[in-house]
Parts: structure tokens; sequence; C-alpha cells
């Protein structure tokens, strides 16, 4: 069941009308009932698999928090394994058996293991790392076990963000199940709002330049150098408001009921370095990669060489996460080499802005480190949407080239995307360096406050593109 | 508190979908040239004796003054791009509707028989006759199971069409003229390039939709039914398919079983391998089409399915 769709439409209404029907005590009773039906809308028999980690999980967090010494870190390790396993065999499996199928006709021999023809359970990476992050934390005396077990198991399947996150943790989410959350108009408005801005992002933007991406990276041999380098512009806002986008609606629909979820993306079309672009965008992930794997790695207290190692594993395994292909590898390495690079070049790049009077121009020296940033993080997208290595590579050489005229079968398309795209910066422009001020969706008139909605609502219908299919980030 | 609120705001949207839907409807309706103006015109005003249905390859392939002044017959091409079988049993549902022409030709292609999610989302073109034209009903309903619901809004009916509409009512470059002139034939004037050519979909999954077969059935029956000549047609391709593409044998089955006349062209030695007929793997150019009507035109000839005039 996708938030795009008419389907969830009435599964919302429907359970939040019951939500806020039953008494207390029974909400999260219904919202697991809710959470599975929405899970089984995908593939039913899959929930067998999301069922077995969240026993493992649960059982673990209990033995976690009664034993000590090695006995503890042992319960750990078995639970992360049952997680990593379930995640290797049906996220990774293949991907190995081709390489190694590959690697031993190099040497004429044949590969005995039988590849699997299974599909990519909806959001397992996810909800694998939100269960990963509870049996740590537990296991680091942070989070207390939880004993409910259909508590716990709401935890790991809260349908909001059971399928691209955010990525929650513990401490933040599992307690707000024991906590009441009455109807409240002003709270329930500001969900809505926000469901609303998501979706269109995800329908009016990021599904119209995905008509346009699409066309190019599927068949990127048929396509000038400037057609593709329109189509990775595009595609960097394809990829952002189709991710936030989700987001957005996840997190609304969540404080719709009284959820606060974390907040997963800081405005990073606006980010100054790449670094702090990766501090804005899918925060769930990189705060998890930071807590439970930079941090235990010794984080930046260690020596230069040992931090840029750090940082590379950290990028190289981000990338792994996306997907099982070497296009996904190679972006991770890739944004983990940009890091990287700019924390060896610090002092160099401040002597330069030196040199060019940008430190006396704060707003041309912003202007011009935005614009760097997202020219070298929308480069490194060719490899993460790009089919293969091949097409990257091919892409990225007719894009040096910078010939031939753009494609523009259906002009509208363009018009339509730089609609969207304009109405995006401004208010992505608008909440960064004027928070409070030119607010419409807050503005203190009734008026001005439900135009601006009908606005939005009316535009989905005009301009919106209706069965776009799934969000990007659930083939994650 | 809320709920009042709630009720106001869905109030002024319904006000606001009214209006802007009544200027879009108006919009749309206004346009004198282009491809919705175009569908607009086959389904409402046309009364020419022969008609020519396709996507692409139709509206490109078949030149309709070159029929009108051969066999002295007035024809009118009313093949649209990226359209389907839905789409042309729909519109010859309306032209069937206001009157009888003297002879049809259809030209097919595989996605009308594969199965291809874009035949059903391209069914966007009818949306703004959903409500005039009860006849094409059941076909729109086939874009998803929540259409009927979406059509409760007057703006839906024009998603991604404003733009077009817009450009649509201004007479650029004395556009309505020249597209008057055409009959509804639109000429690809671009030359074959290799470098950047789509490709004959040599790859195409070939699981057959059972609705598109049951539509294209519905189209061959139809004609059958009111004794209206029908020829089906498979436009040449620049090369010839590896594979054999088993739509064919069902196309030309469904066809002459039903009195329709079946033409393939995609192993004709004319046009394969001749680039010089080509703007890409698939499409004629003006040259090409010309001399594919040329023949289209001797068929219809030979086989004496009109009076002479």
């Amino acid at each position: 069941m996708v938030f795009n769709s008419f389907h969830f439409a009435f599964f919302f209404v429907v359970v939040t009308a019951l939500y806020f029907a039953l008494p207390f005590k029974r909400r999260w009773f219904l919202l697991l009932i809710s959470s599975c039906y929405f899970y089984m809308a995908f593939v039913p028999i899959y929930i067998f698999i999301l069922g077995f980690t969240i026993i493992v999980d649960y059982f673990a967090g209990i033995y976690l928090e009664k034993t000590s010494g090695k006995k503890k870190k042992t319960y750990l390790i078995a639970s992360l394994i049952a997680n990593i396993g379930v995640l290797a065999v049906f996220k990774y499996y293949n991907f190995f058996n081709t390489n190694l199928t590959a690697a031993l006709q190099d040497f004429g021999i044949h590969n005995p293991f039988p590849f699997l023809s299974i599909l990519l359970p909806i959001g397992l990476s996810f909800h694998t790392f939100q269960a990963m992050s509870y049996t740590i934390e537990v296991y680091r005396g942070r989070q207390k076990a939880e004993r409910n077990f259909g508590i716990y198991a709401l935890y790991v399947m809260f349908y909001p963000q059971l399928v691209s996150g955010p990525i929650e943790r513990p401490q933040n989410l599992l307690r707000q199940f024991y906590e009441s959350h009455p109807f409240d108009s002003a709270r329930i408005t500001e969900g809505l709002k926000q469901m609303l801005w998501g979706f269109f992002k995800k329908i009016v933007i990021a599904d119209r330049l995905g008509l346009y991406v699409n066309i190019a990276y599927n068949n990127p041999e048929q396509h000038t150098g400037v057609t593709l380098l329109l189509a990775t512009i595009f595609f960097s806002f394809q990829i952002y408001c189709d991710f936030s986008g989700y987001s957005d609606i996840a997190i609304g629909a969540a404080r719709v009921m009284g959820f606060n979820l974390m907040k997963n993306f800081n405005h990073p079309i606006l980010a100054k370095s790449t670094s702090e672009h990766w501090r804005r965008w899918h925060i769930s992930l990189s705060t998890w990669f930071k807590d439970f794997l930079y941090f235990p790695l010794g984080g930046s207290r260690v020596p230069a060489y040992r931090l840029y190692f750090n940082l590379f594993i950290v990028f190289f395994l981000s990338g792994f996460w996306h997907g099982a292909n070497w296009t996904f590898i190679v972006w991770g390495t890739l944004n983990g080499f940009y890091v990287i690079f700019a924390i060896i070049t610090n002092k160099y790049r401040q002597y330069l802005d030196r040199i060019l009077g940008l430190d006396k121009s704060p707003r041309m020296n912003l202007f011009i480190n935005i614009l760097i940033t997202f020219s070298l993080i929308t480069f490194s997208r060719v490899f993460f949407r790009a089919n293969s290595l091949t097409d990257a590579f091919h892409i990225i050489g007719r894009m040096a080239r910078f010939d031939g005229p753009i494609y523009t079968v259906d002009p509208s398309t363009l018009v339509y995307a730089i609609f969207g795209i304009t109405v995006l910066l401004l208010v992505e422009i608008k909440q960064e360096y004027f928070p409070g001020k030119y607010s419409f969706r807050n503005h203190p008139h009734w008026a001005v406050r439900n135009l601006s909605y009908a606005f939005l609502v009316l535009s989905i219908l005009l301009f919106g593109v209706f069965d776009g299919g799934q969000f990007i980030y659930f083939q994650f | 508190m809320f709920f009042s609120k709630l009720f106001g705001f869905l109030l002024i949207l319904i006000v606001f979908d009214f209006l802007f839907g009544y200027f879009l409807h108006y919009l749309y309706f206004k346009q004198n040239h282009g491809r919705d103006y175009r569908t607009t015109y086959s389904m409402e005003q046309t009364n020419a004796e022969i008609i020519t249905f396709g996507s692409s390859r139709g509206l490109h392939n078949y030149q309709s003054n070159l029929i009108n002044n051969r066999l002295q017959y007035s024809c009118y091409n009313a093949g649209r791009d990226a359209s389907y079988i839905f789409y042309h049993f729909a519109v010859l549902q309306s032209i069937l509707q206001r009157y009888q022409p003297k002879l049809i030709i259809l030209d097919i292609n595989e996605l009308d028989f594969y199965i291809d999610n874009r035949s059903y989302l391209s069914l966007n073109a009818l949306l703004p006759y959903y409500d005039t034209h009860p006849e094409i009903r059941p076909i729109v309903e086939l874009r998803g199971r929540y259409e009927q619901l979406k059509l409760l809004s007057h703006i839906y009916p024009y998603n991604s069409k404003f733009f077009s509409s817009l450009t649509g009512t201004l007479d650029i470059r004395n556009k309505r003229f020249e597209e008057a002139r055409m009959n509804g034939f639109v000429p690809e004037y671009r030359t074959f390039n290799e470098a950047f050519s789509i490709g004959a979909n040599e790859d195409i999954d070939q699981t057959i939709d059972t609705t598109k077969v049951q539509y294209f059935t519905s189209f061959v029956n139809e004609c059958n039914a009111r004794h209206l000549p029908l020829i089906v047609v498979v436009s040449p391709t620049l090369k010839k398919f590896d594979t054999e593409r088993h739509f064919l044998r069902f196309a030309k089955d469904i066809a002459t079983s039903n009195n329709a006349y079946f033409l393939n062209f995609t192993a004709d030695t004319t046009f394969t391998s001749n680039k010089h007929y080509f703007r890409d793997m698939i499409h004629l150019n003006v040259t090409g089409s010309k001399i594919f009507t040329q023949s289209i035109i001797e068929k219809i000839s030979l086989t004496r399915m009109l009076a002479e005039r």
C-alpha cells in the first residue's frame, strides 16, 4: 500500500478515526493490527520474516537486560546475526553470488551455489536497522528492555515509518506508545499540513521529474549529453522530493495521532559542504551509522589516517545499505571521498577564499558553496540512478561532451518540472533563511492559510502525476 | 472546532475546484490546433469517409491528403502519439455515434497487445470527454479502480493539460492553418540519426494483455457488425525483428476471421534496411510515409473495398 493511493487514504482515515474513538489502553493493539495490514498489503507472506526478527529481538532484549559479561555479548551477537542474516539472504545473496560466478569463471570453475528467486521484503533495510538500534541500546544500558511483546512489535512495525523510515530510536518511540495523545485539533492540523506538503513534493515534483529522468536514464545511449545532464539535475530534485515527501507524509501521519517521529531532512539542497549535506540528508540513517558504527570505530578522536579510514568504512557501508549493486557502492564511496577530501583541504580552501575575497562577501560565498556542494552531490547521483556502472560511465562521458539538443518530446513536462522546482526552492529558502516570516501556511489570517492549502491540493490535481508508482526508497 | 474548520476548507476547495475546472474546460475546448484539438476533432467533428487510427506510427505514417487525392474519398488521420487500442476503440465509438465512415484503417503495434502499464495511463487523453461521451466511460475507467472518484473533481480531467491547452489556443507560427491543411496527419521531417534512435523494443515482454486483445476484438467486431470495411495494418520498421512476434498471428487471426484485411509490412524490403525512409527504427519520415501511403492506396484499390470515383 503506497502513501499516494486511495487505498492509503481510506486506510488512514479509518485507522485515525478508530484510534481516537478507542480508549488509550487499546490503541496500541489497533495500531499493531493496522500496521500488519499495511505491511501485508505489499506481499503478505513476508510478515513471517518480520515476525521472526521481532521474536528474536524481543527475547534478545529481555536476556540482554538480565545477563552480563560474555553471555550478554553472545545474545547481542546472536540478535545482530539474525537481523543481518535476514538482510544478507534477501538483499545481498544474489549480488555476492553473481560476483562469485564472475570471479570463478575467470578460472574456469563453475559456481555450485544456486541463485535465489526471491523478492526483497519491502522496507527490510529500514526495520532491520530500527530493530538493531533497540538491541544495541539495551546492551549499552541506555534503554530498558520492552516486556510487552505487542508494544515491541509495534515499535518495529509502526506503519507510518515501517517501509522507508525515519529509522527511529527506542528512546524516542517506545515511550510514546504509553502516552495518551488526546485529540488535539492544532496538532492534527499540523500533521495534515505536513502530509499535504509531502504529497505535493511526491506527486507534483518527484513523479513529474521522474518521467524525464526515466526516459534518459533507461536509454542513455540514445540521448545527448545536455539531456543527460538535465536528467541528472532533475534526478537530484526527484530523489529529494520523493524521499523527503515520503518522510513528511510519515511524520505528518504519526503526528496526527500524537506521535513525534524524528526529523529526517533539514533542507539538504542548501548545504554549504558535503559534510553538512550528510548532516541534513536522511538524518535518521546518518545518525544511525554515526552512533552504531562511526563512534565505536573511534569517531574523530583518532589519528588522521584512522579518521579517514573510519569515514571510508561508514560511507562504503552506507552505499551498500542502499542496494546490492556496484553503483551504490561507488556512490557511497565517492561521497566518502568528498568528505575526506574536504577535511584534508579545509585550510587550503579557506586560504583560497581569502585570496578571492570571498571571506568578505558572505552571500557570494554562501551561494558558491551551495552550488558546488549541489554539483558534487548531483554528480555522485549518476551512480545512484544509473542501471549499471557501464551506463554510469557512459552518462558521465556524454555529459562531459555537453553535446546535442535537449530532449523535449513533451515541452509541458519541462514546464511543470520547472514550476515544481521553483515552488520547492522558494519554500526551502524561506524556511531556511526566513523562518517565521512570509508564511502562507501559518499566516494569522484564516483565508490566506486556507488558500495556500487549496493551492497545494489544486496543484496536485492539475500538475500531479498520478500512478507515478512507488517511492524510490521502498526498494531499499 | 476542528471539524468546522475542516468543513470550511473543503467548501473553499470545492468552490475553487469548480471555478478552475470551468476555466480549464473552456481553455481545453477552445484549442484550435495540437494533439488534444485533434482528439476533439476526431471524436466530435470529423465526417471524413476514411479514418485512419494508430499511435505515433499511425499519426506519422498515413498521409490523409494523399489518400484523399488518389481515391477521391475524404480522409482524416485520427492517430495520436502514445495511444493504444483502448484509445482507438474509444474514438471509433464516438465517431460511430455520429455517422458511419466508408473505410477504417487501423495501424497496430506490439504495445496494442502486450502488457504495458503506459497503455492504461495514456487514457489520460480521454478524461476531458468523460462527462459528455458516455460511450467511452468503461474505457476511461480502465485507468484504475478509483477513476470515477477522481473524476468528481472538475480539475482532474485536465491534469497535465494546462500548458498544452494554453499553447493550443495561441496560433503560434500559423500552426492552426498548417494542421487543418494536413487533415490530422503530422509529417515527420527529421531524418534518421544512427546515434540517437528509438529502438525497436527487441527485448519487449511479450506477455499478452487479455484486456487489450478483448478491445482489439471489439474494434474488429464493431466494424464487421456494421459492414464497415476495415484494414488492419502493421507499419514497416527499419529492422526486421529477430524474434517472431506472436501478436502478429493473434491480430491476423482475429482480423481475417471477422472479414477485415490484414497487411503486415514488417518484412517489406521496400522499407527494411532503408534508412532514408525513417526518422528512427520504427517511425517513417515524410518521404517514407508518402511511399507507404501509396502502398496502402494500391492495396485498397486492388481489394475494391471502396467504389471507384
